[in-house]
């Protein structure tokens, strides 16, 4: 069974990543991957949409911790949107809305990365 | 202990808003504190949790004096009270400054003696205060002296003080000579505006928000007891009776709306019959209702309300009108029902409101959320108004008692323990949610515990039987999904809590998973069974409602 997929759009330097369906470990490690890859090809400036995600599990969500670790390290901007509030309740739970910028929707995030260096 | 206060084992589910108002009373000394409401429930708890902070201030910390006043129906002449407030705001003060818990409770000393005992210590800043206030005549100026003897102790000393009033709503009685004053509770305004002497002021809600100081506080929630919380306080209780109980009465407890004095009352009540099953607590609760002391609470409080005895019987036939019509009723057709002039009509329904019987501050009235209150109320009139027996009034309780614990729906299912399974747990649970018109982010929160918790039943599987049992139980006002698997190595035989060893604690992810549980329900209990482990999930659906109500309409 997989219920996770994944369809990433690019505008300019910035890459927009659309998880859809169920984020365990499986989906959340392809997600890590996805971003890394972005962050090796030089690219600082990452939109993740939640708005097609169904599910989040605990380890789905704790693989981001890494992905805004990688972030970090990366010297990059990730943003979170059109997220449900209990996805945003187990991230701030987790502590990982503090590393992220999050907005309503991906246009607010595409706004403020635009004027982003 | 300067005042008497619950044993800290005793004092359940109150710590935030516990540390939240120390860390508030610290600030005062900054400068940058606001005077507060601390609103909430009859017996929810404020009393208490302004002792909690009075002793914590005193103890541990020698920064901010904390300074509290119980007001007191008997002292409500301005002068005995100028004078009561006075003494005593002097007497805990140097209490603080020595930590010398014995001066709190020096009754009945003079004027005299205290400026004695004032002079011993040079304690100069207070001589002066006190000196001021003896030179006054006037009964006004001299409340107004006692009133700002916090601010002007901080002037001339430095130190910043908390000062903590309970049954400030009494204030109402402010009398001169035997004439009414309650405007001079307007006086309160200046105190209230120091930020180096923020008040917390608490008491009856209802009459509290009708008084003119209102608009100078910051409205501070006490929030009922979270049902882990209730569970555990009443398992505490009966524990004090050596009872130990093999599982708490979560319906009853539901029903008593995380009121610790509700809980108090029925687990001592358990406490002395030496009976703890369910079906006995529910028994012990009616008496509660009708002849223990919750009935003997809120019978002082309609009696204080209603002084009148010819105006008892009319009050219940309302009340009880108001609370099983069903809608919220206007003034005038309360009128029209009972064939009342308008301005007894009013007469009755605002004492009804400010007593906290019903609600409704803009004159549309309607049941409160207590349901024990209503229950009070029921049993009442039952026996006041239409003569029924005991025995009649308990029957027709214990019926009523069992809807609540039968009314509702369940469903069961089995799930394989296969990979991404618990999606079908998750999906249905979204389902029955949407047939039960319940909220949608109750319904997410719901679904992210079953999720986790079903994960835990995968990854903790012993044995041959590779399913998942699940049960959705949902009554008007609670959930309760169980999830049962084999695997008896989950939960640790002395605690009853899942292990935290390896595996949980090695996979950062699943550790979490368990605290996401507890996150979005009330409780989560882990049970050995025949099967093997047990998950029980319960959220209180009323709560979580208004909750996200108010979270809306303040526009989180």
């Amino acid at each position: 069974m997989n219920n996770f997929s994944m369809s990433v759009k690019s505008a300019n330097d910035i890459i927009v990543i659309m998880p859809n369906g169920y984020v365990n470990d499986l989906g959340a490690e392809k997600l890590e991957r996805a971003c890394e890859q972005f962050f090796d090809k030089g690219l600082k400036k990452i939109v993740i949409n939640f708005s097609d995600v169904q599910f989040i599990n605990s380890i789905g969500a704790s693989v981001f911790t890494s992905v805004v670790q990688k972030t970090l390290e990366y010297s990059s901007v990730l943003c979170f949107t059109n997220m449900k509030k209990i996805h945003r309740d187990v991230f701030d739970m987790l502590g990982i809305t503090k590393h992220v910028r999050v907005f309503k929707d991906e246009r607010d995030a595409l706004n403020f990365l635009k004027d982003t260096e | 202990m300067p005042l008497r206060i619950l044993p800290e084992k005793d004092f359940f589910g109150r710590k935030e808003e516990l540390a939240d108002l120390y860390r508030r009373s610290l600030e005062a000394e900054k400068g940058i504190t606001q005077s507060v409401f601390l609103s909430g429930s009859r017996g929810v708890g404020k009393t208490e949790l302004l002792k909690q902070l009075f002793n914590n201030l005193f103890w541990k910390q020698d920064k901010v004096a904390p300074f509290y006043y119980s007001i007191n129906s008997a002292i409500l002449s301005v002068s005995d009270f100028s004078r009561d407030y006075l003494m005593r705001y002097i007497c805990q003060r140097l209490a603080f400054e020595n930590k010398e818990s014995s001066l709190i409770y020096r009754e009945g000393l003079s004027i005299d003696g205290l400026t004695s005992i004032l002079e011993e210590r040079k304690a100069f800043w207070a001589l002066e205060i006190l000196d001021v206030y003896i030179q006054c005549h006037e009964p006004i100026d001299s409340l107004r002296i006692a009133l700002n003897a916090p601010h002007q102790s901080t002037l001339a000393t430095g130190m910043s003080v908390v000062v903590m009033i309970d049954e400030f709503q009494r204030l109402n009685n402010f009398h001169i000579s035997g004439n009414a004053a309650p405007i001079l509770v307007a006086l309160f305004e200046m105190p209230l505006s120091f930020r180096k002497t923020p008040h917390l002021i608490t008491g009856n809600q209802a009459e509290i928000q009708e008084m003119p100081i209102i608009g100078a506080l910051t409205r501070m929630d006490v929030q009922p007891l979270q049902l882990e919380d209730a569970a555990l306080m009443f398992s505490s209780l009966l524990d004090g009776h050596g009872i130990k109980i093999s599982s708490e009465p979560h319906t009853l407890l539901n029903h008593l709306g995380g009121n610790p004095f509700y809980i108090k009352c029925v687990a001592r009540a358990a406490g002395l019959s030496k009976k703890s099953e369910e079906k006995d607590c529910w028994r012990t609760y009616i008496n509660e209702i009708s002849d223990g002391n919750i009935y003997f609470y809120w019978l002082s409080v309609l009696k204080s309300f209603f002084p009148e005895l010819g105006k008892r019987r009319k009050v219940l036939e309302i009340t009880n009108r108001i609370y099983h019509t069903g809608e919220s009723l206007a003034q005038h057709r309360i009128s029209k029902a009972f064939s009342l002039s308008e301005r007894d009509t009013e007469v009755i329904t605002t004492a009804l409101y400010r007593a906290g019987f019903v609600s409704g501050e803009f004159g549309v009235f309607r049941a409160p959320e207590d349901r024990v209150l209503i229950d009070f109320i029921d049993c009442l009139y039952m026996k006041e108004v239409r003569g029924k027996s005991y025995r009649d009034i308990e029957m027709g309780l214990l019926e009523k008692t069992a809807d609540t614990k039968c009314k509702g729906t369940s469903f069961e299912m089995t799930i394989p323990m296969v990979r991404e399974a618990e999606l079908v747990a998750a999906q249905c649970l979204e389902q029955i949610g949407k047939n039960l018109h319940l909220d949608e982010d109750v319904i997410g929160q719901l679904q992210m515990a079953v999720i986790e918790a079903c994960i835990n039943a995968m990854e903790h599987s012993k044995g041959e039987d590779k399913n998942i049992y699940l049960s959705f139980n949902f009554t008007e006002d609670m959930a309760e999904i169980s999830i049962e698997s084999s695997g008896r190595d989950f939960v640790s035989q002395e605690t009853g809590e899942p292990f935290v060893g390896r595996g949980l604690q090695e996979d950062a992810g699943r550790g979490w998973g368990i605290k996401l549980m507890k996150n979005f329900v009330d409780s989560v209990r882990f049970e050995k069974t025949e099967r093997g482990t047990k998950v029980v999930l319960a959220k209180n659906l009323l709560r979580e409602a208004r909750i996200n109500r108010e979270g809306t309409a303040t526009g989180e």
